[in-house]
């Protein structure tokens, strides 16, 4: 399909014109002749053409009219225009208006040669040129999506096309991915099986094609029927590694001239370079994808890694909590028995009674922190049921309004209504709930303001600020949650003893006020309903600790309507 | 009326004098004691009894050898189970033999009064 160079030849002068046709045909050209410009300009519609030589005096239209008209309809066409007066204006002028070079007549065969040569390498220069610069273009974005539509673009300029389109290859199917002058919705496919129509056989048969008239007048592709019409057209696979990534479509449509094998060939190199970008934006988004596969798998890792010293921990002081209640029942049972029975018997002394009162509070305090150990050991699994909020805050407030009221703390509670509600063991969060407000009230016992807030509200993303400290961090973070916040006006909690707080054991209230489990129990509890409880602590300011609970599935309108029903 | 024999198995000596010290205001109540599954088994093979109150963990074994074996020989008769351990699985074994389930430590008037109750004579007795 390698098309000889094809000149030009405009002069009014027969023998002008018979002898350069004889020379350049000797040379290899294919030479065209017309007597004026107006004949040139009816040849260049109808063949592409690379060079024109021609005389400035003519009749019907000159030759720096018919310049002008050239550079229009290709500006790519190289022009060497030859004057037989050869005032230096006129040179100047037609240089202006885009000639290549002039000569003056009578020529020598040689000098025009020389010219012609030196003319056509340039047009040839100018175009790699383009390539070149397209592809440090396209080098420098790694992304596709911003990558390609510059990549159409440039190849539309290049070609002098008048739509280019990037065809990428997904499973068995070519689909547009950028296109420059193309109306997608009117006039082209933006879907293509492999194999189907000329884009889908070349990305089959991996082998460029070029057109250069109507589809149906071209042998190889007659059986197509033709969708627009288009001119001619080059379409280039786009292969890397004999892996086809997709294909490089460029149409003439509105131009006359079709595409030169010089212009396939240039594609070719380009289309070249947009498979090794592409290739690169690909490699380079799977890599993107493997590293953020990576930091995602280590994250759940890590995240896994403490769950499992937490529970491992947890195990252990289990089974140890577990061992040291047992074996305490037995004594702690006759210790308060007979302490229970000689203050019934009454046959005491005042300081006898009061020395055995003692022995026996003493008693059941021990007997309640071997219950708090026998409860934090115990697995319990939730007995879950969809149940409101504010029904479980209710059954809570029960036990603990005296508390509040005794300690003269204002309380405050913000629920919406109707309650959203949660998939929960009610019992198990009334416990989490009856800690929070019991720790609550003590941190709050010295503080100036004694203002306890409870709030309910739904939430469908995990809240994490600054200065928290959560017991758990592995869960999804999409569904649905209920969020309980205990906000108080107490002394706060250190940022150091932030983090410990929901370990077993952990305390810091005065020895003896607490075993330190209260909390531990709590983030067993929430952990095991699918929830996570967290805290967030300014000294001197307060605490909040904030609960999120899976929400359940009726909203609170449903759930009351079915409790109604 | 004839004394109620009331059998405490009970590894503790401690609680067992616990017992002991209850159960000598109730003059209509004879106390015998077994410190393991052993000395319970001698028992009820020796005699009759109204009343079984066990614990669970014992050094030779589950308590809940006795209270079947006490079963055997008196299908309806009342058992009163105690523990400072209690495990999941005693929970339902409680419902299963239908005893009384008391866990350790416990208060003098609560025990007493299942002891009462347990002796009362029955519609059915």
């Amino acid at each position: 399909m390698e098309r000889t160079t094809r000149i030009l030849v405009v002069d009014d002068e027969q023998g002008i014109r018979d002898l350069l046709d004889y020379e350049l045909s000797g040379k290899g050209y294919a030479v065209k002749t017309a007597k004026n410009g107006k004949e040139a300009l009816d040849i260049l519609a109808s063949v592409k053409v690379d060079l024109v030589i021609s005389d400035i005096r003519m009749p019907k239209m000159d030759g720096m009219e018919m310049l002008d008209a050239i550079k229009r309809i290709d500006p790519e066409i190289e022009v060497i225009l030859s004057t037989g007066y050869g005032t230096v204006e006129t040179a100047v002028a037609a240089m202006k208006k885009g000639a290549y070079d002039f000569v003056q007549k009578p020529f020598q065969f040689e000098e025009i040669l020389a010219l012609i040569e030196k003319a056509l390498e340039k047009s040839e220069l100018k175009a790699l040129l383009g390539v070149y610069k397209a592809s440090r273009a396209m080098f420098k974005s790694i992304k596709l999506d911003s990558l390609l539509p510059v990549i159409v673009g440039i190849a539309k300029n290049i070609l002098n096309a008048d739509d280019v389109s990037i065809m990428l290859l997904k499973g068995n199917s070519l689909e547009v991915a950028a296109s420059c002058g193309l109306d997608l919705d009117r006039r082209a496919r933006t879907e293509l099986a492999l194999g189907e129509r000329v884009a889908g056989k070349v990305a089959q048969f991996k082998d460029s094609v070029i057109i250069t008239g109507p589809l149906e007048e071209d042998e190889r592709f007659k059986e197509i029927p033709s969708l627009r019409s288009i001119k001619s057209s080059i379409v280039c696979p786009l292969i890397i590694e004999q892996e086809t990534l997709g294909v490089l479509n460029a149409n003439r449509v509105e131009s006359d001239v079709p595409f030169s094998a010089a212009d396939k060939r240039n594609l070719m190199i380009f289309a070249s370079q947009v498979a090794q970008a592409v290739f690169n934006a690909k490699t380079y988004r799977q890599l993107e994808d493997k590293v953020a596969e990576l930091r995602k798998a280590y994250r759940s890792l890590e995240d896994t890694q403490a769950q499992l010293i937490h529970s491992d921990k947890l195990a252990a002081v289990g089974r140890l909590a577990a061992g040291v209640a047992h074996e305490l029942n037995n004594p702690l049972t006759s210790v308060l028995a007979f302490s229970q029975i000689l203050l019934e018997e009454g046959r005491l002394s005042a300081e006898q009674k009061e020395a055995l009162e003692c022995i026996n509070e003493q008693g059941q305090r021990c007997r309640r922190i071997v219950l708090d150990l026998l409860q934090f050991s115990r697995k319990n699994e939730p007995n879950k049921e969809e149940v409101t909020v504010s029904s479980i805050l209710e059954a809570t407030l029960k036990f603990a309004r005296y508390d509040l009221v005794a300690a003269g703390t204002e309380f405050v509670q913000e629920c919406p209504d109707p309650s959203p509600t949660v998939l929960a063991d009610g019992f198990q969060i009334q416990q989490v709930f009856l800690n929070l407000i019991t720790n609550a009230v003590h941190a709050m016992k010295s503080a100036p303001t004694k203002r306890l807030l409870i709030r309910v509200e739904r939430s469908r993303r995990q809240n994490l600020g600054g200065g928290t400290y959560s017991g758990d961090a592995s869960v999804a973070g999409d569904d649905k949650f209920v969020r309980i916040q205990f906000q108080d006006t107490g002394s706060g909690i250190a940022q150091v003893d932030l983090g410990n707080i929901f370990e077993p054991f952990f305390t810091t209230k005065s020895p003896g006020a607490g075993t330190g489990l209260g909390l531990s129990i709590c983030h067993g509890i929430i952990t095991a309903h699918g929830g996570r409880i967290e805290a967030a602590s300014r000294q001197g300011k307060g605490t909040t600790f904030t609960i999120n609970l899976p929400e359940g599935s009726h909203n609170g309108q449903t759930q009351r309507a079915i409790t109604r029903g | 009326m004839a004394k109620r024999n009331v059998l405490l198995l009970e590894d503790e000596p401690s609680v067992r004098r616990v017992f002991g010290r209850l159960l000598a205001a109730r003059p209509s109540i004879r106390l015998e004691t077994a410190s393991c599954l052993r000395e319970a088994r001698e028992k009820l093979e020796a005699e009759r009894f109204d009343l079984l109150i066990s614990d669970i963990r014992l050094p030779d074994g589950s308590g809940w050898n006795a209270v079947r074996q006490f079963r055997d020989q008196n299908p309806y008769g009342p058992v009163i189970v105690i523990t400072g351990s209690p495990q999941e699985e005693d929970d339902l074994r409680a419902q299963v033999e239908d005893v009384q389930f008391i866990p350790k430590p416990f208060d003098v008037k609560q025990i007493l009064k299942a002891i009462d109750d347990a002796l009362r004579p029955g519609p059915a007795a």
